[in-house]
């Protein structure tokens, strides 16, 4: 298991835990009623839900008793003050459990069987009462911060509260000089910025947090492909925006079953050419001129010398393998033929403002290079004006500014003579299919590089570099091709971002159809897992990203609800049951209603061997149904992958 | 009976439940968006969010003039600004009894017959979809 979730569902369990010690003292004279019981009990439910799923039996164990104590408390709403002190023995076990010490769980066990005495039968059942009206039913968005990023947070806060102090006393009472106030000026101006970075350190997080499940991907591979492979993970601690993080592993896996099942040799092969039977595969990151470079390098057999002849041809070796169907197997394997392929590896990079290069060495290996912005949010872009509509182009993807001029045209294609170069020259409007009147005689040209290609975009003016935030259009317009985003300029007016990869690549075919974008290929299918907890989300995500699915998440009802509007192409939902807010049968309820979801499959994922919860999802027309303390990654995939053969 | 926000499009009157809305505002500079469809008039800057707005006449089939005011409707993480035309016919009121549902297209959850006026009743979701889908 993978040492870094078991950190997290440590940190987890450590919150639920102090939560519970904190509600059962409160309790220890009065007793407790309504919520702080319910709260209990989804803690405990929560720890023993992801006990089981990490194998955790002494800690499942005793959640599993606790809630035996607190089940009939739950039903009636109060719970027992007398009860109390063994539940908090069983909580310190717990506690004491996650650090292995199991010394007092049989004792505890025994105390909590005899606390929770027969079953509840001739308990009084009070009415449930309705919930109380003031409860806010949208949850929050929650960020999983580290302390120290916050305290810098706040230092530079004060920082800038003095800032302002100062001004107001320079500005307010007259008696700053010109030059005094400028100094100041130039203060703020450098505190903003520290506030910037300080409040984007708080998006990201190491690579290393997605890497975990790497290992055994390869390891599945080697196996059903009869290699010997050691993989080694550097620079693990790399700081990467969590929404690059997001699709990072999928690309990852992807590298990997690549990099084994064609580059990789037999052992048999790998002895005849003088190599150790062991291949070694290198994943390594590094920041790269405030990029981050993540480059996954094998010792393999490389790419045969007459691809990379072809390769020159092409353009760029990535250029030629990630051509849509390339494939450099005699037959493409059944690992390597399943997922997303090269070609929407390099899509999803470009999509992210990356590139992706590729270097081999025939009998040598191949080293894959995916050069990555560290954060979406900010980025300096090239503010440019076409039809009287501003947009922007980040900067990392401009090449050059050139006056329209020394053009050529052959076939009706205008192109620009640059560095010695000819680039295919495109009206912006052309591309974007806009409404605009014509080009002027003469104006700006910017030629726009992605992914080793360039093109250079025609518009009426420019207007300068600017650093910028990005802004998402929202789900209504995400679908829209060609748009980053878009940004508020310091006047208030909007900027649309513009996609340089979307630029080069419909640029290219400009003059053949100039208003169509091309078709999209088909991409591995989108598992949409719901779970309020991060460790579980993060387990079930690696699973069916390792087995090739394209996965996102959400942290209850109401978040799954949304990614569903969001994503569009959501093939299948993966969801536990207990969660705030919405929980997942709601969830299923809700999808149903939608008549254009009716049959997208639903598993549902849940701790609970409950009956009624079933009879409910069954009714409310669930698919399949995984039981967590039986969970085995197997049968997951085996779930989701019958309901998916079967649409 | 729920409550309404009556929106004015042209010549004709459109319900809005109130749970959909999150405010109307005057219509600001709208920045086109090639590629959106035929129902996106562009986004504009609502106090920093980037809010698309939908035109509504098209999707409609109404004769409108150009739109003055914008109303803010959310469908789960949805949201967008329908142009609309008129202030003066925004206001809030009770629908009750007989709708006729199915009778009015698929964007519509029904119509019905108020002080003598016919009101669709606009079912902003499928609003949403419509505009999402880029239908001509």
């Amino acid at each position: 298991m993978d040492e870094r979730l078991l950190a997290i569902f440590q940190e987890e369990a450590i919150e639920r835990l102090d939560r519970m010690s904190a509600t059962l003292l409160a309790a220890e004279s009065a007793g407790a009623e309504g919520e702080a019981v319910a709260s209990l009990f989804r803690d405990v439910h929560s720890i023993k839900g992801s006990a089981g799923m990490f194998g955790f039996a002494e800690i499942g164990e005793l959640a599993a008793g606790i809630e035996a104590v607190l089940e009939p408390a739950r039903e009636r709403e109060s719970l027992d003050g007398a009860q109390v002190p063994v539940l908090l023995r069983a909580v310190d076990a717990i506690r004491a459990a996650t650090e292995d010490d199991v010394d007092d769980v049989p004792g505890t066990l025994a105390a909590l069987a005899a606390a929770a005495g027969p079953p509840a039968a001739e308990v009084p059942v009070a009415e449930p009462s309705p919930p109380p009206a003031g409860a806010s039913p949208a949850l929050a968005r929650t960020l999983r911060v580290n302390a120290d990023k916050v305290d810098r947070l706040l230092d530079t806060v004060g920082e800038t509260a003095l800032h302002r102090g100062r001004m107001e006393h320079l500005v307010g009472h007259g008696e700053g000089t010109a030059e005094e106030l400028e100094e100041e000026l130039e203060r703020g101006h450098v505190l903003v910025a520290e506030l910037q970075d300080a409040v984007l350190e708080l998006r990201t997080l190491p690579l290393g947090t997605i890497t975990g499940a790497l290992g055994r991907a390869v390891r599945d591979v080697a196996v059903s492909t009869g290699r010997q492979v050691r993989l080694e993970l550097r620079g693990e601690d790399t700081p990467l925006d969590r929404s690059i993080l997001e699709g990072l592993s999928e690309i990852l896996v992807h590298l990997l079953r690549n990099a084994v099942s064609h580059g990789i040799e037999p052992p048999a092969e790998r002895e005849a050419a003088g190599k150790p039977d062991e291949g070694r595969i290198v994943i390594s990151a590094a920041e790269r001129e405030h990029r981050v470079a993540i480059v996954c390098g094998d010792d393999g057999r490389g790419v045969p010398a007459e691809v990379l002849a072809r390769a020159r041809a092409a353009g760029s070796l990535a250029d030629l393998l990630a051509a849509p169907g390339f494939s450099t197997a005699e037959e493409v394997t059944e690992l390597s033929g399943r997922g997303v392929g090269l070609d929407a590896v390099k899509r999803h990079v470009e999509s992210l403002g990356g590139t992706l290069a590729i270097e081999s060495t025939p009998g040598a290996g191949t080293e894959v290079t995916l050069l990555l912005p560290v954060t979406l949010a900010v980025g300096e872009v090239l503010v440019l004006e076409r039809g009287g509509v501003r947009y922007g182009l980040p900067l990392t993807s401009v090449r050059e500014v050139l006056h329209r001029e020394r053009l050529h045209e052959l076939g009706g294609r205008p192109a620009i003579e640059t560095q010695g170069e000819l680039v295919r020259l495109v009206d912006l409007a052309d591309v974007l299919g806009a409404e605009a009147a014509a080009l002027a005689e003469s104006g700006p040209a910017v030629v726009v590089v992605s992914g080793g290609r360039a093109v250079a975009v025609a518009c009426d003016a420019l207007h300068g570099d600017q650093e910028t935030i990005v802004k998402s259009m929202g789900p209504l317009l995400a679908g829209v091709p060609g748009y980053l985003g878009a940004s508020v300029q310091g006047d208030g007016t909007i900027a649309l971002l513009l996609d340089p990869a979307h630029l080069v690549r419909t640029g290219g075919d400009a003059a053949a159809r100039p208003r169509t974008t091309p078709p999209v290929a088909p991409l591995a299918p989108k598992v949409l897992v719901v779970d309020d907890q991060f460790t579980v989300r993060e387990l079930e995500r690696t699973i069916l990203e390792a087995a090739g699915y394209r996965v996102v998440t959400a942290g209850d009802g109401r978040a799954a609800l949304a990614a569903l509007d969001r994503e569009g192409d959501v093939a299948c939902v993966v969801s536990d049951v207990q969660m705030p807010g919405m929980d997942g049968l709601e969830l299923l309820e809700q999808i149903r209603t939608q008549p254009a979801r009716a049959a997208l499959p639903v598993v549902i994922v849940t701790s609970r061997e409950d009956e009624r919860s079933r009879t409910r999802g069954a009714d409310a027309g669930a698919d399949a149904w995984v039981v967590k303390a039986r969970f085995d990654q197997q049968a997951l995939l085996d779930t989701v992958g019958g309901l998916l053969a079967g649409r | 009976m729920s409550t309404y926000l009556r929106i004015g499009l042209g010549p004709e009157h459109y319900a809005l439940d109130v749970e959909r809305v999150r405010e109307v505002s005057e219509v600001r500079a709208v920045v086109p968006v090639a590629g959106a469809g035929p129902h996106v008039l562009g986004v504009c800057n609502l106090r920093g969010e980037i809010l698309p707005v939908v035109r509504l006449d098209g999707l409609l089939r109404v004769d409108a003039p150009p739109p003055r005011r914008i109303a803010v409707v959310e469908d789960g993480g949805r949201r967008a600004g329908l142009a609309i035309t008129t202030a003066a016919e925004v206001e809030e009121l009770t629908l009750a009894g007989d709708r006729h549902e199915g009778l009015y297209g698929p964007l519509l959850a029904g119509a019905v017959l108020h002080e003598d006026r016919l009101i669709g009743v606009l079912d902003v979701g499928a609003v949403l979809d419509a505009v999402q889908r880029r239908d001509a």
